[in-house]
């Protein structure tokens, strides 16, 4: 399980891959939350190379929303693959974070 | 000199465990940041392999079964593989020959990763104490499980094993009224005494069958009361998923309601059918103030009802492939599954399928057949 993050001009772009499971989300939490929460700003998260995440993974990416939720910051999503967006959906966890296709539409949605 | 003046120094038990020769040599099996197996090291070392007669047996399908040799010479612990077929790596690197292990480095075999670590008694017995708990804990939420049912009109039976390091799966079922009869099951999301103490607090309002204003034969509002109720950011935030029916045996109406859950499946009676039971809402917990729905089925005679976790399907089978909810609703409509103990020959028959690796959260499996 790898994170890169950047910043694209004011938005923070996490890109994650690997498998999202019980035992990865114990190694890289910390290191997601306090990459992205110190930031602040509107945030977009690449979904692309993950394969699988477990209900750890959806909290991990639920807490980082409510975080920067608090300072008045969004976090969307791009780029799931079918498995993991049938994940998103049984959990309606896009009614909460919502899921584009593309980077593009993820920094508009964000930026709009 | 006389012998009342010798100089008596006496350490105390507790500065005992910061002598070095109190320590202890452990192999240290570890899941995320938590320690799933420890295994001490003694004077007479340990084989490590897949089955028996090895001291530490890894349920793992790229170890050998006599896979390598670990030993304690001086005080330093040292690594032989036993010509096992993928071999044994420390750090990295293959062991051809007799390699020190040094304290820290990380021995690998198979796909299982052991750190050698240098512990003192305290700590080892902090820890027993911990996996006490743990298992405590695991007795406590089975305690609060219901008998199954195996006699009447409603007959029940389950299957519920926790994790190694516990999740918070509970389920409960029972009669709401004379006419009404209500099943339920949740899944908190993450492992140990936290989670389970979350599962076992929703446990317990459910099971007082009484939640503030909320009537408790609708599924939609008592999901709605459950999700004002456990907000995460007042529970440590602990979210949980959840499937809740109620059913009216003078109707054979089924209402349900699923949160953040997957489906429930209704099997007809001779498993040739499997009705997915589920309604997009979501995870209790997340947000305040979402709406719910709920929807409801009619329940032919001699059809069951199965109720699940994720654990129960979520694992990579010893092919590499990562299973999907149809490959366990497969496994539920087998020709032979409608007969007693069923839902222990499921757990028999995905246990037997799974990387062991990846059966690694609880197992909760509920059937509830409707005469």
């Amino acid at each position: 399980m790898n994170i890169v993050i950047t910043d694209l001009s004011g938005v923070t772009k996490a890109q994650l891959s690997g498998r999202l499971d019980t035992a990865n989300v114990n190694g890289v939490e910390s290191e997601f939350t306090s990459g992205v929460l110190p930031l602040a700003q509107n945030t977009i998260v690449d979904l692309s190379d993950v394969s699988f995440i477990a209900s750890l993974g959806i909290r991990m990416l639920l807490g980082a929303a409510r975080g920067l939720s608090v300072k008045g910051a969004r976090l969307v999503m791009f780029g799931a693959t079918p498995p993991v967006m049938e994940i998103i959906e049984t959990t309606a966890l896009s009614d909460i974070i919502p899921v584009f296709g593309s980077e593009e539409d993820a920094v508009a949605a964000v930026s709009a | 000199m006389a012998e009342h003046e010798q100089t008596q120094i006496v350490i105390r038990a507790r500065e005992v465990d910061l002598v070095a020769g109190d320590r202890l040599h452990c192999l240290e099996l570890a899941v995320g940041d938590q320690v799933e197996k420890r295994c001490v090291v003694g004077p007479l070392g340990i084989k490590i392999g897949r089955t028996a007669p090895a001291d530490l047996i890894l349920a793992d399908s790229e170890i050998s079964r006599s896979h390598c040799m670990v030993a304690l010479v001086n005080d330093e612990l040292y690594v032989s593989d036993l010509k096992s077929t993928n071999g044994t790596f420390i750090d990295g690197e293959r062991v051809t020959e007799v390699t020190a292990l040094p304290v820290g480095s990380v021995l690998q075999v198979g796909n299982r990763t052991l750190k050698h670590e240098w512990r003192t008694r305290a700590e080892i017995a902090h820890s027993d104490d911990f996996d006490r708990e743990l298992q405590r804990a695991a007795s406590y939420v089975k305690a609060l499980l219901p008998a199954p049912i195996t006699a009447g009109p409603i007959r029940t039976e389950w299957h519920y094993l926790p994790s190694a390091q516990l999740g918070g799966d509970a389920f409960g079922y029972g009669r709401l009224s004379e006419d009404l009869f209500v099943c339920y099951l949740v899944d908190v999301a993450g492992h140990g005494a936290g989670a389970a103490m979350h599962a076992v607090a929703v446990m317990n309002q459910l099971r007082q069958r009484s939640l503030p204003n909320t009537d408790m034969a609708r599924p939609e509002l008592v999901l709605s009361t459950l999700n004002e109720l456990f907000q995460m950011d007042d529970h440590a935030g602990l979210y949980f998923t959840i499937w809740y029916g109620v059913f009216d045996r003078r109707t054979r109406q089924l209402d349900y309601a699923s949160g953040g859950h997957h489906a429930a499946y209704l099997l007809s009676a001779d498993r040739s059918g499997a009705v997915p039971l589920y309604t997009r809402n979501v995870i209790i917990g997340a947000m305040p103030a979402m709406a719910f729905r709920q929807a409801s089925v009619t329940v032919p005679p001699g059809a069951t009802l199965s109720l699940f976790s994720d654990g129960v399907y979520e694992i990579i089978d010893r092919k590499g492939v990562q299973w999907s909810i149809d490959d366990f609703v497969a496994l539920l409509q087998a020709p032979d599954a409608a007969e007693p103990g069923e839902t222990k020959r499921i757990y028999d028959r995905v246990s037997a399928v799974a990387d062991p690796d990846t059966l690694d959260d609880d197992f909760s499996l509920v059937m509830l057949t409707f005469d």
